[in-house]
């Protein structure tokens, strides 16, 4: 019986294209709308059980022709179903001739039907989870005009923290969801892609040894999920934490990305071309002061690195002589630099197929040059092919290729001497940096050499226009991802299916540093590294579909998921540094340069875990979720091999059980999960390394890897652990949904507390027991909060339709413990320190109260002083100690700030307006409240006297004037809180009131109010079009960052020195944000 | 469902066989690291010992007492704040591990124990020698230090040995250095010693010569060292050619530690005081140690200056990449034979012995001075000697660490500093040790006084 409908199933499955075209049958057409009577373009009208329907176009209409062989005068459901409206069912008799269906669609705000992907081939419908996953939809990602598929979440959910690194063409961007719960491990979530988990580090290009290449410096990259092309994207689900996460066990902790790719429908071929073209610019500048001039002590000196010169006779200043030759002065605050950069993006997709064959295609080229003059762009060109094929009743085979090739030119920065900011930022104002190369010698020129005489010379710090003229560091990378899935249905209510997916990876990278440039004594410089990571994992999944496994109790429902998971992660790098350059230019290659050193790394990392997944419907409104994952790793320590991952969900719709006004729907959720994060590779492991070493505060040098000719071998300063574990994160998490009035009004509201034991650092043993440290499972920290979401349809009527939506969210992190160890540094002054939040700024400091500070006042050598004792009672903690002088002291040790990268809250506004249904306007604004920043480079520019701020030199002023954050001044020199006005000099900002002084003044607030994004679009649909024979022609105006509120003194309150990794809020001569302006056409045949 | 049961449990079997992957999870490149070694050849474990030791005396103790001492001077960034004394605990992180990791006490332990147990008697001997340089400047910069309980990974709280013991102890170990010396080994391949090519006459000589020194540093509390600190010194280094030296040569990771940070940061300048001195003796090593400036002059930056017109050095001698650095030295045998000869009443041998240690001064460096001679002095007695001696010892020892401890005990040279600051006695313990060791003595500051400099020399008449 079974047999005979299964092959009549095939068959018309097989006919199917030939009886549409070929036969008259039963023509469905029909509208959909809402409420308002505004049409709904898009919106799915399909016949339940039968593989026919049709989408509706931007007046609401579709329709569809059912063919003849099916027509037996039946009953059938016609669905009409649209996302953020509840789907509706209305009979239609299958006979032939023509049937009118028209569907006045209900407002749905927290979209309760929609599909959600939970992860490990499990999905639920929203009004089933019993936990937060938020739901990014394909247009919120195409709208964000962001290349970088991280960047373009930013303000998309909340408690989901992005951070772009700078405006730079190509650049990385960092994110972590509910605030950051590992020391030395990644705080970064998981990135899963049709359920093959993919690369998304950021090689930041560390090489031990060379001027310090690490995260701060050097140059900024893509991290690898920037290589996803974004139209390919229908969805992406974010599983912010454990309760959500736990199925995917050890690598769960910081949440998983989950991203679904397009897939070909059955039907009429959809092609679709998109054309885009942008401008960037750069966003905010920075105050430099143009009153003095290059030199010390007031004199104006050629090759001092300061400018603490005479003053210009510049008109703007108050000494400005109009009888005297006026001084030229030059602007450095990067707008030299920048003629702002374009974008122009082309993407095809064409998809499609039958009712046995499906397949989707698309090409993409990105093209975006850098707002830099010159030296940056990123050109991404990508193809992916994904297709599905119904073999048999029984057996169905998936396959997905992505292919991306990436070529991109970076620019140096940050905390490096051949580094773009350092170069511009500290350039005297009276120094001219244009042309860069001198115009008789053709030698490169900069404000401290500006008459180079020798080729191969150390010019203190580069010209910036040299960095972007000269310095070549680009990149390729190649990419290629995907997988083979099969499927396999022995029953109508078992599937079985087995994938196995691959991502691989290469990135071949330059940094060259051409001769004269100021790294390695001017000699030149090239790195070339390839960099390769292979991912191949292996899915086995068997699912049993409850309400056909158990036909006779109706009041359950449910699946059950079993599943088995291989993985492996292999990493493989090949560095070679070249210095000291043949030919000066031109020749780029490894043969041009006298020394060579190469470096090499290669890891390997399995996983197996067999999990399984039990959701539970009772009674059609309690929904519970168990499940358990048990994952092996080879970098688990010999004791524990295995570790247990379980969860558990329950959500209750009790707006079923019980009436209540105003309220159509209403969740009570609760949930809890366990997650962990892996250990390092090789970490059980105790050896000697080879490795150079540095030798000699901040003078970068180093000796080794080889010495004398031999390889040089020495106990590793750290100590492996054979009992290292994973570290766990348990998480509670409860929540609310609600839909009033007549769901006009959505709201989500979550409360999560995490805490995280086991977590991972090399903790610190005494230096004297010739090891440094020893990797263990040392530390606990917690992160509690809240998040809610207020989704609304204000208006409503005819031809117009606002919707909006707040995210509001806040965590509190803390670091409960770290085994007795009383900070860890996480780099750039930012530190893991019990009892504070993660990333607390401990900075140099001048002595200030409630530190307990013993003082050597009359410097006799001898501290004897205890200001907290000796003023008690007037002071509260961080006040400043001043002398008689008024001038502060330096604390003898660095001190805890009560300052830390994580915001008090995030916040996104988002709106969107519809009016005579071809036009929509939205709008989105993205809120930081909080982040503190350590903008330490400004400092720096105290020091060298190149910030506005130094402008009051000369001027007495007292202590107060530098005190942001309000503290009081205390001490011999200080009445009312208020210190004694001194004179403020050059020698002030170079020592006590600069960089070598109090960094404590440079912590700065980092809040901002963002117009992240800004377009209107308008849908062109009428019959010239048609005639054409295109369906629609989509233009599109938008702007991306077109405004930041803040208060921030530095270029934007976005952005990292050490780029995606751990140690957040650093601000050291970081290059500068964007604004973009696109305008995009995208025609639909 | 019954059927349907019984097909679940086929699945799950199925699955199960799927899985029955025993060594996917060990391994190979799983939990063999390809990256670093869990067993090291000996040779070049010694030749880790030898780099770490250069870099240790060369690195952080060499910048920041010639700093202190004003060979050279901090004029930029940190480095402006570390050269007016500014300093803090964490500052001192790096060269107090390099005393007991990474090719420090931890690997030189290790290479004698290997050594022993295979008959390598110079390699033994070769590692004492590193171990008694590297301890024995270690407790000079710090006074009481982890030393016989240290670089043990079972022990994670040594216990600080008084600053005596250690140098007791550190000349009992030079004692059985030479003995491995005079033992010999067969097939010993020279090459693998970086600073004598396996010569163990030079080795003995060198031994005595640091024995010299360490003695000579008590001397301020232990009078009677300057008979004994003479007695090794007359077998010590006879000649320049027995110098122990680091060296260094153009290649990438060898090059001299002063080059490598000027090549990549200007934060340090040659010192002014012993610009204007050599300037003012009319001594042709100024010329020799450093080069003009842009401006074509000699010019150092004086002690909180910060001149960023002051010159670098020679950039072919000192200023080299491949530019030897002295570690102990014929020269510094010689003045410390002065100074002692000086303090047992021997004024006219002392005074003989500087001449002499100047004119091999002038040899070992003549290709540099271009024929000019070097100043000889006469006619000098009581405190004026020693002043001499000491300010030919600071002029003859650029850069090396032992003019600190020549500072500490006699008050020489006569330095003046930015507002009169007072000059360090000492470094500060590292951060991480206060941290993390139980048996941390607390923290005491750079004026804190060491066992072996209890006071001022009383025939300057102030207190410096």
């Amino acid at each position: 019986m079974r047999v005979k409908k299964v092959f009549l199933f095939i068959l018309v499955l097989v006919l199917l294209p030939s009886l549409v075209w070929g036969q008259r049958g039963l023509n469905v057409v029909g509208t959909v709308t809402d409420e308002a009577g505004n049409p709904l373009p898009g919106a799915n009208v399909f016949i339940r059980g039968l593989p026919y329907g049709a989408a509706t176009n931007t007046r609401g209409e579709f329709s569809f022709v059912v063919p003849i062989s099916v027509l037996k005068g039946q009953e059938a459901e016609l669905t009409a179903v649209f996302i953020g409206y509840k789907s509706m069912t209305k009979k239609i008799t299958l006979k032939p001739g023509s049937v009118t269906v028209n569907f006045t669609l209900a407002r749905d705000v927290l979209e309760l039907e929609s599909v959600v992907v939970t992860g490990m081939g499990g999905t639920q419908i929203k009004e089933k989870l019993g936990v937060t996953i938020d739901k990014v939809k394909a247009a919120e990602i195409v709208r964000a005009d962001e290349p970088n598929l991280v960047a373009a979440l930013e303000a998309k959910a909340p408690n989901v923290e992005i951070v772009k690194t700078s405006g730079d063409a190509g650049t990385n961007a960092y994110i972590r969801i509910r605030g950051a719960a590992s020391i030395d491990r990644s705080t970064q979530p998981l990135f899963v892609v049709d359920g093959v988990p993919i690369d998304n580090s950021t090689d930041i290009l560390y090489v031990p040894g060379f001027g310090g290449t690490y995260a701060g410096s050097g140059t900024e990259s893509s991290n690898r999920a920037a290589d996803l092309n974004l139209e390919d994207i229908e969805s992406i689900e974010i599983l912010k934490g454990p309760a959500a996460a736990a199925i995917y066990g050890s690598r769960a902790a910081n949440g998983v990305i989950l991203i679904t790719t397009k897939s070909g429908r059955p039907g009429r071929t959809r092609i679709s071309y998109k054309m885009q073209y942008g401008r960037t610019e750069l966003s905010n500048t920075i105050d430099l002061q143009h009153w003095y001039g290059q030199g010390a002590k007031g004199k104006y000196s050629p090759h001092s690195r300061y400018s603490w010169g005479p003053p210009l006779n510049v008109p703007d200043a108050p000494w400005y002589d109009p009888s005297k030759p006026t001084d030229k002065w030059y602007n450095h605050d990067m707008t030299e630099l920048s003629d702002g950069g374009y974008i122009f993006d082309n993407t095809l997709t064409i998809s499609g197929g039958n009712n046995l064959t499906t397949f989707y295609f698309s090409l993409n080229r990105y093209y975006e040059k850098g707002h830099w003059k010159a030296g940056s762009d990123y050109r991404r060109i990508s193809a992916r092919l994904k297709g599905s094929h119904v073999i048999s009743e029984k057996w169905k085979v998936t396959a997905s290729l992505f292919y991306a090739n990436i070529y991109a030119h970076y620019i140096q920065r940050a905390d490096n001497l051949s580094g773009i900011g350092i170069a511009e930022l500290r350039t005297p104002p009276d120094f001219n940096n244009w042309p860069y190369l001198h115009p008789v010698t053709g030698l490169h020129r900069s404000y401290r050499y500006p008459e180079a005489k020798v080729l191969k010379k150390s010019r203190g710090f580069d010209n910036p226009f040299w960095i972007l003229y000269e310095h070549k560091n680009p990149s390729r990378v190649n990419r290629l991802q995907g997988y083979v899935k099969f499927e396999y249905d022995p029953t109508d209510w078992l599937n079985l299916s087995y994938h196995v997916g691959s991502d691989y990876s290469i990135e071949n990278r330059y940094n060259y540093l051409p001769p004269g440039s100021s790294r390695e004594n001017g000699k030149g410089r090239l790195i070339d590294a390839d960099i390769s990571h292979h991912e191949i994992d292996a899915n086995f999944l068997a699912t049993i579909q409850g309400k056909k496994f158990l036909k006779r109790w109706d009041f359950i429902d449910g699946t059950l998921i079993f599943g088995h998971n291989l993985n492996i992660r292999r990493d493989r790098r090949y560095v070679v540094v070249g210095v000291d350059a043949g030919t000066p230019k031109g020749f780029i290659e490894l043969d041009n340069f006298v020394n060579l050193t190469p470096d090499q790394y290669l890891a390997q990392r399995n996983i197996e875990s067999y999990f399984g997944q039990l959701t539970l419907d009772l009674f059609n409104q309690l929904y519970l979720t168990g499940a358990l994952r048990n994952d092996g790793s080879s970098t688990f320590g010999k004791a524990k091999k295995r570790h247990w991952y379980p969860k558990a969900s329950a959500a209750w719709e009790f707006t079923k059980k019980f009436k209540i006004p105003y309220v159509n729907f209403g969740k009570a959720r609760f949930a809890y999960g366990v997650a962990g994060v892996h250990p390092a590779v090789y970490t059980t492991i105790s050896a000697f390394q080879a490795a150079n070493e540095y030798f000699g505060i901040y003078t970068n040098a180093i000796l080794g890897p080889t010495y004398m000719g031999k390889t040089v071998f020495r106990h590793d300063t750290n100590l492996g652990n054979d009992e290292i574990k994973p570290e766990r994160t348990r998480e509670f998490e409860y929540g609310l949904d609600l839909s009033l009035f007549n769901d006009r009004i959505g709201i989500e509201f979550t409360y999560y507390d995490q805490k995280s034991t086991d977590v991972i650092f090399d903790l610190n043993v005494a230096p004297s027991t010739g090891s440094n440290s020893i990797t263990a499972n040392a530390a606990t920290i917690v992160n509690r909060g809240i998040e809610l979401s207020i989704t609304a349809t204000p208006i409503k009527i005819r031809n117009f339709t606002w919707d909006t939506k707040i995210n509001w969210s806040r965590n509190r992190n803390k670091v409960l413990d770290m085994s007795g160890a009383d900070m860890e540094g996480l780099g750039g002054y930012s530190y893991a320190i019990p009892g504070y939040p993660l990333g607390t700024y401990r900075v140099q400091s001048w002595a200030r109260f409630g530190y307990g500070l013993v003082l050597d006042l009359d410097n006799d050598g001898i501290p004897e002083t205890d200001i907290d004792q000796k003023y008690a009672g007037q002071w509260k903690k961080g006040d400043v100690f001043v002398k008689e002088d008024g001038k502060p002291v330096l604390a003898p040790v660095h001190l805890i700030t009560p300052y830390s990268p994580n915001p008090e809250w995030l916040g996104s506004w988002r709106n969107e307006f519809r009016f005579f249904r071809n036009f929509t306007l939205s709008v989105l604004f993205d809120v930081v409240y909080k982040r503190w920043i350590n903008n330490y480079g400004k400092g720096q520019l105290y020091k060298y006297g190149t910030h506005a701020d130094t402008k009051v030199r000369g001027q007495e002023l007292p202590i107060n004037h530098w005190l942001h954050h309000g503290e009081k001044a205390i001490g011999p020199g200080a009445t009312n809180g208020k210190g004694k006005p001194f004179l403020v000099d050059e020698k002030w900002f170079m020592t006590l009131g600069g960089y070598s002084g109090d960094r404590w003044q440079f912590i700065e607030d980092g809040s901002y109010v963002k117009l992240r994004e800004v377009s209107l679009s308008y849908r062109w649909d009428s019959d010239f079009v048609k005639r054409l024979g295109v369906q629609s022609v989509d233009f599109r105006i938008a702007g991306r960052n077109l405004i930041t509120w803040t208060n921030y003194t530095g270029f934007d309150p976005e952005t990292n020195r050490s780029q995606a990794t751990n140690s957040r809020g650093i601000d050291y001569f970081n290059s500068p944000q964007t604004r973009a302006y696109t305008f995009t056409v995208r025609f639909n045949y | 469902m019954w059927r349907k049961i019984i097909s679940l449990l086929a699945v799950l079997s199925l699955a199960a066989l799927m899985v029955q992957c025993g060594d996917f999870l060990s391994g190979g490149i799983l939990d063999t690291d390809p990256n670093r070694p869990t067993e090291v050849p000996l040779l070049s474990q010694l030749a880790g010992v030898q780099m770490a030791t250069y870099g240790f005396v060369e690195g952080d103790v060499g910048i920041f007492t010639s700093m202190w001492m004003q060979h050279v001077a901090g004029t930029g960034h940190q480095y402006s704040s570390y050269e007016v004394f500014e300093v803090t605990s964490d500052l001192f992180n790096g060269p107090w591990n390099q005393v007991y990791q990474e090719g420090g006490l931890i690997d030189m332990h290790d290479v004698q124990k290997k050594a022993k147990e295979s008959g390598a008697n110079i390699v033994s001997g070769i590692a004492k020698m590193y171990e008694a340089l590297v301890v024995a400047t270690a407790a000079d910069v710090w006074g009481d230090i982890p030393y016989s309980e240290a670089a043990d990974p079972a022990n994670r709280n040594p216990h600080y040995d008084k600053q005596s013991d250690v140098h007791n102890a550190v000349l009992q170990l030079i004692d059985s250095a030479i003995e491995d010396f005079q033992a010999g080994q067969e097939n010993f391949d020279g090459t693998y010693d970086f600073s004598f090519g396996g010569n163990t006459a030079k080795w003995i000589q060198a031994a005595h010569t640091l024995k010299a020194r360490i003695l000579l540093n008590w001397a301020e509390v232990k009078p009677e060292n300057y008979q004994l600190a003479l007695n090794e010194a007359q077998q010590g280094i006879s000649s320049y050619d027995g110098n122990w030296i680091a060296p260094h040569s153009d290649a990438q990771g060898e090059q001299n530690i002063y080059y490598q940070f000027r090549a990549q940061r200007w934060y340090i300048r040659v010192g002014g005081y012993i610009v204007d001195i050599l300037k003012e003796d009319n001594d042709p090593r100024l010329e020799f140690y450093f080069g003009p400036n842009s401006n074509g002059e000699y010019v150092g930056s004086h002690n909180g200056e910060y001149n960023e017109e002051a010159s670098w050095f020679n950039e072919s001698t000192f200023g080299a990449p491949g530019w030897d650095y002295d570690l102990v030295t014929w020269e510094e045998n010689q003045f410390i034979k002065a100074e002692c000869q000086y303090n047992l009443g021997d004024e006219a041998g002392a005074l003989a012995t500087l001449n002499e240690t100047l004119a091999g001064i002038e040899e070992r460096w003549a290709d540099y001075l271009g024929g000019r001679s070097l100043p000889r002095y006469s006619n000098l007695s009581g405190v004026d000697l020693l002043r001499a001696i000491i300010r030919e010892k600071y002029k003859a020892l650029l850069l090396n660490p032992q003019i600190w401890n020549d500072w500490k005990r006699t008050g020489f040279p006569e330095l003046t500093t930015f507002e009169n600051r007072k000059i360090p006695r000492r470094f500060l313990y590292p951060d991480n040790e206060r941290t993390t060791n139980a048996n941390f003595p607390g923290t005491l500051g750079i004026y804190h006084r060491n066992e072996n400099d209890p006071g001022d020399p009383p025939y300057l008449g102030y207190i410096p």
